[in-house]
């Protein structure tokens, strides 16, 4: 009887010996792989005004030079008599890699509306007109006087606040 | 049962959130990519100095063709020669007012026929009603002012316009 016991438990402590040699058997073969990735964002979106300039002018003479920063352009102009017209040309540029479009134009109707309604401005932009890397497009701001005005206005001075809204292009 | 539930409902909550939070992420990464430029614009009309007529381009010029001092009055009958080009739009129906001098005598003086006038503060206003007159064409006119002084003509509109006087 002892001696079957005594095999028991010898058998059982090998079984033993065998998992406990399996397990670190096991884990000492066992190899951590490790990935390591960096992502970096290269991609620029950059939309920006690059230049103002006089254009064509009949009847209105230019009262302070235009000026532009990254995000706003000015202008400033006297007109003569009615009739009178003033035209600025605007460069947008992308300078960055994402290409963009005019998704809309704000501003003109509003300012417009205000008087002297004689006073009128007007952009040739249009909407979804596309902007794609590294190129540029000039648009032409005209501000006019109506030609069939016979009185002068008691305000004198309008001015229009014209937004381009840019957005990436899918 | 009900803590396997419990379970169950914790992890679709937690994975609700995170798929919430993605699509947050997302979205607010793809509208950043925009861009507003503005153009400010200023305009400002400038009248003429005395700020009552607004200018023009036309232009026009006058000839005092003969003139004689009339009898038993004080009056002098000057003959002018009224020339006027239009340099602004076609006009359908054009009308001319100038300043004349303070001693201008309305009564006695004349305009060619076809054509209408009126005096009023000073002005004298000659219109032709359907006087079509286009842009870049000469307007003539002879008239007869009677005047207890110089003639003189100032402030010449063309319908509305201010024209420059040339000498």
């Amino acid at each position: 009887m002892s001696t079957k016991k005594n095999n028991k438990t010898l058998i059982l402590v090998i079984l033993l010996l065998v998992i406990v040699g399996m397990a670190v058997g096991y884990a000492a073969l066992s190899q951590v792989i490790q990935i390591n990735g960096t992502a970096n964002i290269t991609a620029q979106w950059k939309i920006m005004f690059t230049n103002i300039e006089e254009g064509k002018m009949n009847g209105a003479e230019t009262n302070t030079e235009p000026s532009y920063t990254a995000t706003t352009a000015n202008f400033d102009v006297n007109l003569l008599y009615p009739g009178a017209s003033a035209q600025y040309l605007v460069t947008v540029e992308n300078k960055g890699s994402i290409d963009a479009e005019l998704i809309n134009i704000d501003g003109i109707e509003a300012a417009n509306a205000e008087t002297p309604t004689d006073i009128t401005y007007s952009i040739n932009a249009k909407e979804n007109d596309p902007l794609p890397s590294g190129s540029k497009k000039d648009y032409i701001v005209t501000v006019q006087w109506d030609a069939d005005a016979t009185e002068i206005p008691e305000s004198k001075t309008k001015t229009a606040t014209i937004t381009l809204n840019y957005q990436q292009t899918d | 049962m009900s803590k396997l539930k419990l379970k169950k409902t914790n992890l679709t909550m937690i994975s609700l959130i995170i798929i919430f939070i993605l699509f947050l992420t997302i979205s607010i990464g793809y509208s950043c990519l925009q861009q507003k430029l503005n153009i400010y614009g200023k305009s400002t009309i400038i009248a003429d100095e005395s700020g009552k007529y607004i200018n023009g381009n036309s232009t026009y010029s006058y000839k005092i063709i003969n003139s004689q001092k009339q009898e038993e009055s004080n009056y002098i009958i000057y003959d002018v020669k009224l020339t006027i080009v239009n340099m602004d739009n076609d006009i359908g129906s054009w009308e001319i007012s100038f300043d004349v001098p303070k001693g201008y005598n309305d009564f006695i003086s004349n305009i060619k026929e076809g054509f209408s006038k009126k005096y009023e503060n000073g002005r004298l206003t000659i219109y032709s009603e359907n006087g079509y007159l286009s842009k870049g064409n000469t307007l003539e006119l002879e008239i007869q002012f009677a005047i207890d002084g110089e003639f003189s003509i100032n402030n010449l509109t063309l319908n509305g316009k201010l024209a420059s006087e040339i000498i």
